[in-house]
C-alpha cells in the first residue's frame, strides 16, 4: 500500500514535526527513503521535500495512532522519540505503516527489534539516573547536572516530584540544553543554554565528605572487583556523582 | 567523637551484612512527607567490591555483649567502639536522602545490654524518622534474636522490611560458633514476622486504614564457608526457609576471616566467592525457574560443579528432557533450556502467537544461542548438525573464567584441588574438552 520512493523528508525537530511527516506519508501513500531533521548538517544526494509542522494534522495523527497501534505499541512510539537512536523517525514511520497494513508483528524483525532495543536503552538510562543523580544544596535549592545520551528529563519528572514534594529541585541536562524544575512538586521543562553554579558552601562540603567516606568504607577489601563496579556503573555517569568528584584543593 | 568517626566505625562494622536491596514495596510520596519507594528498588551507587549501595547501612552501635567467634564486633575483640544517638542517625539519613544518595536506611545493631534494650533504641531512631521527619522512604530493620514479640511488632510497624539472620546453616555449627544465639531465639521471631506480615496483608486488603507491618516482607542471611556444611544442606535449608517462612530473599555471605580461631578457617583463607556465586545462581533457579533443591543437588552430589552453573549441570545430567521444540513448548519447559531465561521465554511465547520464530529471531529476542543451540529445535530443525560430542557441548557451557581455571589446574596440580571435592574422573573429562595448548 505504501510505495517506497527515493525521497527524503526534512522535518522540524519536534514531535509535532514528526507527526506531520506521518500525515504526509499516509496522504501520498508513500514511504520515504529517510527522514532527516531540517537542521541536520548531513549532505543529501537524493531529492528532498520539506514538511512543515502543522498542528491540525499532527492532532489528527495523534488521535489516530492509539487506535491503529494499540496502547503498548503507541507507548513504544512515544518513548522511541525520546531516545537517541539516529534513525528513529524513519523506523517509527515504518512501524506505523506496517502495523496499519498487516496488523501483525514479529519481535525478531525490523523495525520492532531496533525500536525495542533503543527504548530498552532509554529505560535503562532512566533507571540508572534515578539512582545516580546527585543533588547539591545551594541555599535550600537542590541542583543537579547530568549528561544523558537520551532525552530522559520527561521520564524523571514524575519520580522526583513525587519523592520530594516539599523541596525545590533543578535538574540540568547539559547534553540537550534543557532543564527540569520541580518547585514544591510542580514540574516544568524548559530550554536552558547553560548553568553557572556558585561554590559549594562549607556545611554542604562536609556532607559530601561524609558520603565519600561512607562509599569508601563500605567496600570489603577481600572482595575488591573494579571490573564489576565499572560494568554495573558505567564510567560516563561518574563525572556527575559526588563520591567520584576530585578532592577540593 | 564526631559524626564522621562514628560513621566510619559503624559502617565498617556493618558491611559484612550482605542484604542491601531497597525493593519490595511501592509507596507514592505525599504532600506532608519526604520520600517514596519503588518495588524494583534503585541502585544509587556501586562500591569498589562491585556491590550495590542502595541504603545507608550502619549499626546503631557496635558495642556487643555476645562473643560469636566469626564476628568482628564480638565482645572479646579489641576494636574501636561507637554508638549513634537517634537524632544523629536520623539527621544523617535525611540529609543523604535529600541529595538522592540513598533509598533509605538499613539499621542493624550489636547487642547492647540485652536484645530488648537494643531494639528499643532502634525503635527510637525509626520513630524519629517516621514521625518527626515524616520520612516515607525505605527502612530495613534487623530484628535481634531474643527480642520480645511486642517490640518486634512495634519495629515492624515502622520498617518496610524485617530480617533475622540465620547466621549459620546448621544447629551444630550455631551452638559451636555462636553459643549466645539459640536456634529457638532465631526461629521464633521469623515465625512471628511471617504470621504478622500475612495477617497484615489480608487486613490491608480489607481495611484501607490498617497500619502496615513490614510490607516488603522478610529476608535472612547465612554465612557460607565458615562451617563444613555442604551446598546440598545449605540449599535444602534455603528451600525450607522459603516454603516455611515465605521469605522474600535468602542472602549468602562468603565468610571473610576476621579472627584467628581453631574452630574457623585460617586467617589467610580467601572468601569462597565462587561458592557464594553458585548458591545465588541456585537460589534464582528455585525462585524464578521452578526448580526444586532435590533436582539440583543430592547426597551423591552434595556440592556444585566448579565450572558449570547449576542449570547447565542439570541439563547435561538429563539428556532425556531435550531437545525442546521452541515453537510448541510450554513456558516452564522453555525455562529449563540453558541460554533461555524468563525474559526470553516470555518474548518467545508472545511472538509465536503472531508468527513462527526462526533461529535469527530467537537470537534477537535474547536467547543465548551459544548455549541453547544444543538443546533446542526450531520447527523441527537444529542449528547445528546432530553429530555432537559431549566434549563440544561441555566446552560451550563453561565460562571464560572456568576455562582459565582449568588451564591453571592442568599447569599446577596440588592443594588447590582440595577447594572443590571434584573427583579425578571429572577433571579428566573436563580436561579432554580443552584444546591441547599449554
Amino acid at each position: 500500500m505504501f510505495t517506497p520512493v527515493e525521497l527524503i523528508y526534512l522535518c522540524e525537530d519536534s514531535y509535532e514535526g514528526f507527526l506531520s511527516c506521518v500525515f504526509e506519508s499516509f496522504l501520498k501513500k508513500e514511504r520515504p527513503e529517510n527522514i532527516l531533521s531540517e537542521n541536520s548538517p548531513q549532505l543529501v544526494l537524493l531529492p528532498s521535500r520539506r514538511i512543515p509542522a502543522d498542528s491540525a494534522r499532527a492532532r489528527r495523527v495523534e488521535a489516530f495512532l492509539p487506535r491503529c497501534l494499540g496502547l503498548s505499541l503507541y507507548r513504544l512510539i512515544q518513548y522511541s522519540y525520546l531516545s537517541c537512536f539516529p534513525q528513529k523517525e524513519l523506523y517509527m514511520l515504518m512501524l506505523i505503516q506496517e502495523t496499519y497494513e498487516h496488523r501483525s508483528f514479529n519481535l525478531g524483525e525490523e523495525p520492532l527489534h531496533s525500536l525495542y532495543a533503543c527504548v530498552r536503552r532509554l529505560e535503562r538510562e532512566t533507571q540508572h539516573l534515578k539512582g545516580f543523580i546527585r543533588f547539591t544544596d545551594y541555599d535550600g535549592y537542590l541542583v543537579s547536572v547530568i549528561h544523558p545520551q537520551n532525552y530522559v528529563l520527561p521520564l524523571l519528572a514524575g519520580h522526583f516530584a513525587d519523592r520530594f514534594p516539599q523541596e525545590n529541585l533543578l535538574i540540568y541536562d547539559a547534553e540537550h540544553h534543557a532543564a527540569l524544575s520541580c518547585l514544591q512538586g510542580q514540574c516544568e521543562l524548559f530550554p536552558l543554554e547553560s548553568l553557572a553554579l556558585n561554590e559549594v558552601s562549607s556545611p554542604e562540603q562536609q556532607i559530601h565528605t561524609l558520603w565519600k567516606e561512607y562509599c569508601r568504607t563500605v567496600a570489603i577489601e577481600g572482595r575488591l572487583n573494579p571490573p564489576a563496579q565499572r560494568n554495573l556503573m558505567p564510567m560516563h555517569f561518574r563525572k556527575d556523582m559526588t563520591e567520584f568528584e576530585k578532592e577540593v584543593r | 567523637m564526631d559524626v564522621m568517626d562514628k560513621l566510619k566505625i559503624l559502617t565498617d562494622a556493618a558491611k559484612y551484612d550482605a542484604a542491601c536491596t531497597s525493593s519490595g514495596v511501592d509507596r507514592r510520596g505525599s504532600g506532608g512527607s519526604i520520600g517514596s519507594a519503588v518495588s524494583c528498588g534503585i541502585c544509587h551507587s556501586f562500591s569498589a567490591d562491585g556491590r550495590c549501595i542502595s541504603l545507608l547501612k550502619v549499626l546503631l552501635t557496635n558495642v556487643c555483649r555476645y562473643d560469636c567467634r566469626y564476628c568482628v564486633n564480638r565482645r572479646s575483640n579489641d576494636v574501636p567502639r561507637a554508638a549513634f544517638t537517634p537524632r544523629e542517625l536520623a539527621e544523617l539519613t535525611i540529609q543523604f536522602y535529600r541529595r538522592n544518595y540513598i533509598e533509605g536506611l538499613f539499621l542493624s545493631s550489636a547487642v547492647l545490654r540485652d536484645p530488648n534494650y537494643t531494639t528499643e533504641q532502634m525503635i527510637r531512631v525509626l520513630e524519629l524518622l517516621r514521625n518527626a521527619y515524616h520520612f516515607a522512604g525505605y527502612i530495613h530493620a534487623k530484628a535481634i534474636p531474643g527480642t520480645d514479640p511486642d517490640l518486634i511488632t512495634r519495629l515492624g510497624r515502622l520498617a518496610d522490611r524485617l530480617s533475622v539472620n540465620i547466621e549459620l546453616p546448621s544447629q551444630q555449627s550455631l551452638s559451636l560458633l555462636a553459643p549466645d544465639k539459640k536456634k529457638e531465639a532465631i526461629l521464633s521471631p521469623m515465625q512471628q514476622i511471617c504470621r504478622q506480615t500475612e495477617e497484615n496483608q489480608s487486613d490491608r486488603g480489607r481495611y484501607s486504614s490498617a497500619p502496615s507491618f513490614a510490607p516488603a516482607g522478610q529476608s535472612t542471611q547465612m554465612i557460607i564457608g565458615a562451617t563444613p556444611d555442604t551446598d546440598h544442606q545449605i540449599l535444602q535449608l534455603t528451600q525450607g526457609l522459603y516454603s516455611k517462612y515465605h521469605l522474600k530473599r535468602v542472602f549468602f555471605s562468603a565468610y571473610t576471616p576476621v579472627a584467628e580461631d581453631p574452630l574457623l578457617p585460617a586467617l589467610n583463607t580467601k572468601p569462597p566467592l565462587l561458592r557464594e556465586h553458585r548458591l545465588y545462581q541456585a537460589d534464582w533457579l528455585l525462585r524464578f525457574y521452578g526448580y526444586r533443591a532435590e533436582e539440583l543437588l543430592s547426597d551423591a552430589h552434595p556440592n556444585f560443579h566448579p565450572l558449570l552453573d547449576p542449570k547447565a549441570d542439570w541439563a547435561l545430567q538429563h539428556p532425556e528432557f531435550f531437545p525442546v521444540e521452541v515453537t510448541t513448548a510450554s513456558y516452564e519447559t522453555l525455562l529449563r533450556v540453558p541460554g533461555i531465561g524468563p525474559a526470553s521465554a516470555r518474548r518467545i511465547a508472545i511472538s509465536r502467537r503472531q508468527s513462527r520464530p526462526n533461529f535469527t529471531h530467537l537470537k534477537k529476542m535474547g536467547v543465548v544461542l551459544k548455549r541453547a543451540q544444543y538443546f533446542i529445535t526450531c520447527g523441527g530443525h537444529t542449528l547445528l548438525p546432530l553429530t555432537l560430542s559431549r566434549e563440544a557441548v561441555l566446552r560451550s557451557l563453561i565460562s571464560q573464567q572456568g576455562v582459565q581455571w582449568l588451564q591453571d589446574q592442568q599447569a599446577f596440580t596440588g592443594e588447590q584441588l582440595s577447594l572443590f571435592p571434584a573427583s579425578a574422573g571429572l577433571l579428566e573429562e573436563l580436561s579432554s574438552c580443552l584444546p591441547l595448548s599449554n
